[in-house]
């Protein structure tokens, strides 16, 4: 792997990763699904994704999976993104600009308030 | 460009048939966008797309442009690219080859995914760590390259 940081940096950051996880308290992960089909990504569904992973990154949000899915069968809606969070019911949210994925994370992911204004009720 | 996996693989007859947007072996919806589209915009260009499969060994898809063609789209951010697709499907060992005049960028996701012995790619430390790697390893490959217009990695 040509690059300038070692797998030896990587451990110690899995290192740091699990101690982390050690003192977070047991609310539940979260799983944030982009769809990602053509039909998405034409709507803009890749400047979400990275939204999402820049608000990780500098909001420093841990125990946050990431994924995609293929097109769901609402192109109209897209692009879309969908968060779980534990046990709660998926909340699947349509047009998900770069700005409205950023409240979606802060809002939602991070103090559990649906952005009830991007919902698609499905 | 090429894509290669090495998963289930098409028969002739569904290599034949991809092509067709109204074509998919999805159920969700009807219609199959990505490779029509993908062989329409190189043979917009001058090029063409090519598809190889084996049923039970895998596929290649090959596709070419003519680079100087005014209607070619360019690659945009393609750190940006490899890095939501790593993290966007974790399960796929990625091996990423970016070549520019001979000098070559390559990450492989394996020994990634088997140092980090299943802590999320999405943890904030690791993302930056593979955000990092990414961009600097696309960068240094366009380091020495002939100066072109859109051979900026943090173009689009």
């Amino acid at each position: 792997m040509a690059s300038v940081k070692s797998l030896e940096d990587l451990k110690r950051l899995r290192e740091d990763a699990l101690e982390k996880r050690k003192v977070k308290s047991a609310s539940g992960q979260a799983q944030v699904i982009v769809a990602m089909g053509t039909c998405g990504i034409a709507a803009g569904a890749r400047d979400a994704m990275k939204a999402i992973l820049d608000t990780i990154e500098s909001e420093s949000l841990t125990g946050i999976v990431v994924s995609q899915t293929g097109c769901i069968g609402l192109c109209e809606r897209e692009p879309i993104v969908q968060v779980v969070i534990g046990d709660q019911p998926k909340v699947t949210y349509g047009k998900v600009t770069p700005e409205v994925a950023r409240r979606i994370m802060n809002e939602h992911v991070v103090k559990g308030n649906v952005v009830q204004d991007h919902v698609i009720p499905v | 460009m090429s894509v290669v996996d090495d998963g289930c693989g098409m028969d002739e007859a569904t290599v034949a048939r991809v092509i067709d947007p109204f074509f998919t072996s999805r159920t969700t919806r009807k219609v199959g966008l990505g490779l029509p589209f993908l062989k329409q915009a190189a043979e917009s260009c001058n090029g063409n797309m090519q598809i190889t499969s084996t049923p039970g060994k895998g596929t290649q898809v090959k596709v070419e442009f003519q680079y100087s063609h005014i209607d070619r789209m360019p690659l945009g951010d393609l750190a940006g690219t490899f890095l939501s697709l790593l993290i966007a499907s974790p399960e796929i060992n990625w091996d990423f080859n970016y070549i520019v005049d001979g000098k070559e960028f390559r990450f492989e996701s394996l020994p990634v995914t088997q140092a980090l012995q299943g802590i999320s790619l999405t943890e904030p430390s690791i993302l930056t760590y593979l955000r990092e790697s990414i961009e600097s390893g696309v960068a240094d490959v366009l380091l020495d390259a002939s100066p072109r217009p859109d051979r900026n990695p943090k173009s689009n």
